[in-house]
């Protein structure tokens, strides 16, 4: 699962949103650092709608655009846990290897000063 | 397609949509139209670079995951096989699209390429000569047959059951009347055709020397060959009359049948038939082909022009009916009598 397509599920998890509120979310998730664009968003929806995690969950036209709203169906909230869990997994192994590791070059303290990783889970 | 947002942009998001299969923008178009017109933000009058290059990404990728991977493509697209059942329904939307015999027709085919390709590499005249052959014959196959009935037969074959096959998956069966082609019109092909090539082909067996090495020699082979032919052809008629005798005396009722007649088009299809002849005639007088291809093409037309000429009166005779088609015609003059033909089964996608 890539990044961006996790991104989508998770915002898709906290409540069904349409295109351009994923894109909104996504991007709130992300700390503005990822922005996706409308053809790839597609293309992440169209993946998720494929493997049963996503189904399309009614239609509003709002000022003239039609806008579905998307939600995760029972096998994407379990996919996108079990995408958490992983991610956290690996962060905590990460940590405790970059915290444990030998330290390359001169350091000026004692090796505590990294950022706490996967605050989002 | 409901106006999603505002002209030049609405225009502009249309255009670049297209990278999209038509389905698919059936489905979303106008929804993926509002997320980019949202995304634009208000007074933008056309897609920027950025998304033009995520929607034609977005639009290949689209296509890609509908369409079967390349040796099922390509062996569909040239030979015809079927692709396996999770495509049925992407073979269902290229059969359903508009023209689809154009389609077809513009389609290389195995065969072809084989022919045109090895030629290539002998003589690059005789490649091009066989190339405007088989095109001719394309466009004239596209011209004369009923394309209701093209698409059927393509529905049959890709979607049907077979030989150790079921129907393809989502697929519901339904009957309808058989088309057969009125019996005058499909006598009158075969006729005009057969009769085109024993004239072309006799003529330019008479002329050329080519591949007999000698005038000699080509004056002793071919008044011989076609003597034979005509003596075989008038036997072979005279079978046919007697065949028609004993199999069409009392032709069932058809029910479920339609009588279908030639294409308004179909005089340009037997104009170009009557090309691709002359151009293979072309190419043996000139010495490009170096077989003899007219000899042979004039024995054979020549048998068959004593029973084209009396299965073309037999049609002359025929009503509207149904009773007889022109495909009863042809079984008759092997003696085999008409049969109650079922309702054709065809399998489509609800």
């Amino acid at each position: 699962m890539s990044e961006q397509a996790y991104l989508v599920l998770v915002a898709l998890g906290e409540e069904p949103r349409h295109g351009y509120g994923v894109v909104q979310a996504v991007r709130a998730l992300s700390d503005g650092q990822v922005r996706l664009g409308a053809g790839t968003l597609y293309g992440i929806l169209d993946r998720a709608v494929g493997a049963g995690y996503v189904e399309a969950s009614g239609e509003v036209v709002v000022d003239g655009r039609l806008r579905r709203y998307y939600r995760l169906t029972p096998t994407g909230l379990a996919a996108v846990r079990a995408e958490t869990l992983r991610l956290a997994e690996l962060a905590q192994r990460a940590r405790r290897a970059l915290g444990a590791g030998p330290t390359t070059g001169p350091t000026t303290g004692p090796t505590t000063g990294l950022p706490a990783l996967g605050g989002t889970s | 397609m409901t106006r999603t947002a505002d002209g030049s942009f609405a225009r502009s998001a249309r255009f670049w949509l297209r990278a999209y299969p038509a389905d698919w923008r059936e489905e979303r178009g106008d929804e993926l139209t509002a997320v980019l017109a949202d995304l634009a933000g208000p007074g933008a009058r056309r897609l920027d670079a950025r998304s033009v290059v995520g929607l034609v990404r977005g639009g290949l990728a689209a296509r890609w995951r509908v369409s079967p991977p390349l040796l099922p493509y390509l062996g569909y697209m040239s030979m015809g096989t079927r692709v396996a059942p999770a495509y049925a329904a992407w073979a269902w939307r290229d059969i359903q699209r508009p023209h689809y015999r154009w389609r077809r027709a513009a389609r290389p085919n195995g065969a072809v390429v084989i022919v045109v390709g090895s030629s290539l590499l002998s003589d690059p005249r005789l490649a091009l000569g066989w190339a405007v052959v088989y095109a001719a014959l394309g466009v004239a196959m596209a011209l004369l047959v009923d394309p209701v009935r093209l698409r059927r037969n393509a529905l049959v074959q890709h979607l049907g059951p077979g030989p150790g096959r079921a129907p393809a998956a989502g697929c519901v069966r339904v009957a309808v009347p058989r088309r057969r082609l009125r019996a005058r019109d499909g006598a009158a092909v075969l006729l005009g055709t057969v009769a085109a090539c024993a004239t072309v082909w006799s003529v330019t067996a008479w002329t050329t020397v080519g591949w007999f090495g000698s005038v000699a020699a080509r004056d002793t082979a071919v008044p011989r060959v076609l003597a034979a032919a005509l003596v075989v052809g008038l036997v072979a008629a005279a079978v046919v009359v007697g065949c028609h005798r004993t199999s069409l005396p009392d032709p069932p009722e058809q029910p479920d049948r339609v009588v279908v007649r030639l294409q308004p088009q179909a005089p340009a299809g037997l104009a170009l038939v009557l090309l691709a002849v002359v151009a293979t005639a072309v190419l043996e007088a000139t010495g490009i082909l170096d077989a003899p291809m007219s000899l042979t093409g004039a024995a054979l037309s020549t048998a068959m022009l004593p029973a084209a000429c009396v299965i073309w009166l037999r049609a002359r005779r025929t009503a509207d009916d149904g009773r007889v088609v022109a495909a009863d015609l042809v079984r008759g003059a092997i003696g085999r009598p008409p049969r109650v033909e079922p309702a054709q089964a065809l399998w489509v996608m609800p």
